[in-house]
């Protein structure tokens, strides 16, 4: 469904993807675990093509995105929905406008249809009653919960998301753990999750690929991840720094 | 050759910039059909532009036409001509300074806000949001900006050529002794005296042609600098700046054109 085949991006001055190759297969919740500023968000970032890989490509569906001409390009991305890290909320727009917005210029319910749909979204990221606060009045994970409600509202059949239980307390991200499940399986979607969390990752996702180094390192499923003994994975689950090995890091 | 190297570069950067706006500008026109739909919003960036930018405008306004009559009033005096005070004031109005104090104005007004405010949207990743969700943000956010402030431009110069011509008139009656009868007599004679199309004067109706003008770079300016701005706040406030520079240095290069287009 998603698939990146040797993707190179340099930014700011330095390599952040190197030949990363990935594919995600249709109807599975992906996760990528990897370091902060290893280029997670980059990577989902190319999967819309917000960023353009230098060299690699790029297939969503069958479709190459580069030979995609505006138009096709624009069809396609009525069929993501995309939390940004940020929430990326419009910010002069109230929060029930912010999650009608897609309705409004792509579907031709009418007020009602979009106020229950708007109010059944919010519920399901646990807001109730937010609809007229503002974007700069919401805490930063309410925020992403409202980014959240707008990336599903249309239905998409591909979802990325940029760390979706970041600065969540645990309850509230159990609820939002479940219900990216839960929207993959009902809507049949493809889901790509970036997390720092392992229990986001073996909570949800049907297989994890883990990003060291510009590169996709080791993709398993949560139960291989256990079991791996690749060692940069165990480190990196455990906490410690790539070079110390556990003896040396852990004092006596 | 660093020298060179530098040099080079910034006038590449003001070429793409350049090359960018001009683009942003005929893409919005090319949505401009959608503007009906969007009629609520327009007209709400109407009321901000022009309402909220009036007072400013009207100080500014009356002002100038202040000084204009007191300065000129002196050196007419001198010839025995004070009484052709109103003639002066006027046609300096209408013809350069209505656009000229409107375009100020709207400059460090509305323009930076635009700047500021598209900024903001593009490092918070909202036009990326947009983009995403498969909503052209120059259908979405610019064109609608840049109609209103077409259209506001024009009307606040009428409004600003008024008021120049008004407070010129305090001046010559308070100050230097012109009857106000004689002054409002001068005054739209020097305008009746130039050809007219659908009833307006040339002297009115070449302001307008360059208030339009002026209306079209500010906005184009302005948000185009929001759109190409990056690097976090820092760089919002670089676009603010580099929209009000450029749009100041425009307005009067531009308006200089115009005037030896229609003047010549
Ligand atoms: N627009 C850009 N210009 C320059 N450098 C960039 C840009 N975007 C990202 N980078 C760089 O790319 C690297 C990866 O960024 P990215 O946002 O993908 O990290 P991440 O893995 O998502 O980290 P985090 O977990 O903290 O969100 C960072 O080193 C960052 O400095
Ligand atoms: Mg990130």
């Amino acid at each position: 469904m998603i698939r990146l085949v040797k993707v190179c991006k340099r930014l700011g001055g330095q390599n952040i993807l190197r030949e990363l190759t990935l594919h995600v297969e249709r109807g599975e919740v992906f996760a990528i675990m990897g370091g902060s500023g290893t280029g997670k968000s980059v990577t989902l970032k190319h999967m819309v093509g917000l960023l353009e890989p230098d060299r690699g490509e790029v297939w969503i569906d069958g479709a190459n995105l580069a030979v995609l001409n505006r138009a096709q390009l624009k069809g396609l991305r009525r069929r993501f929905g995309y939390l940004f890290q940020s929430g990326a909320l419009i910010n002069w727009l109230n929060v029930g406008d912010n999650v009608a917005l897609p309705l409004r210029e792509h579907t031709r319910l009418g007020r009602t249809d979009i106020q229950q749909r708007v109010a059944e979204r919010l519920r399901w990221v646990r807001l109730i009653g937010d609809e007229h606060k503002m974007p700069a009045e919401i805490s930063g994970g309410m925020k992403k919960r409202v980014g959240l409600a707008r990336a599903i509202v249309l239905n998409p059949d591909i979802v990325l998301y940029d760390e979706p239980t970041s600065g969540l307390d645990p309850v509230t991200a159990r609820a939002i753990r479940a219900l990216i499940r839960e929207v993959n399986d009902r809507l049949e979607a493809t889901s790509v999750m970036v997390t720092h969390d392992i229990l986001d990752a073996t909570d949800t996702a049907d297989r994890i690929g883990f990003l060291f180094d510009g590169r996709i390192e080791f993709v398993g499923t949560p139960a291989e991840v256990e079991r791996t003994d690749n060692a940069r994975v165990k480190n990196f689950l455990k906490g410690l720094d790539d070079q110390t090995s556990v003896a040396e890091a852990v004092p006596s | 050759m660093g020298l060179l190297h530098h040099t080079g570069r910034v006038v590449a950067d003001y070429c793409t910039g350049a090359g960018y706006a001009i683009l942003l500008m005929l893409r919005a026109a090319r949505h401009i059909d959608g503007s009906f739909r969007k009629i609520p919003e327009i007209a709400g960036h109407l009321y901000v532009y022009g309402i909220r930018t009036f007072p400013v405008t009207a100080v500014m306004g009356i002002f100038f036409g202040a000084i204009l009559a007191l300065q000129t009033g002196i050196e007419l005096d001198k010839f025995g001509q004070v009484e052709a005070i109103g003639m002066v004031v006027s046609a300096a109005m209408c013809r350069e300074m209505g656009p000229f104090i409107t375009g100020l104005v709207l400059t460090a007004t509305v323009g930076s806000n635009m700047a500021a405010e598209i900024g903001t949207m593009r490092v918070s990743e909202e036009i990326d949001a947009l983009e995403i969700m498969a909503i052209d943000p120059v259908r979405f956010l610019v064109m609608p900006r840049l109609l209103a402030l077409v259209l506001v431009c024009p009307i606040l110069t009428i409004l600003v050529d008024f008021l120049g011509v008004t407070g010129g008139m305090f001046v010559s009656v308070a100050q230097l002794g012109v009857a106000g009868e004689v002054y409002r007599e001068q005054a739209l004679e020097v305008l009746r005296y130039s050809s007219t199309i659908f009833d307006l004067p040339k002297d009115v109706y070449t302001g307008l042609a360059k208030s339009f003008v002026f209306g079209l770079t500010i906005g184009t300016v302005g948000l185009s600098a929001g759109m190409r701005a990056e690097g976090g706040a820092l760089g919002v406030g670089r676009a603010v700046r580099r929209a009000v520079i450029n749009s100041l240095l425009l307005i009067i290069i531009l308006g200089y054109y115009m005037t030896w287009i229609c003047y010549r």
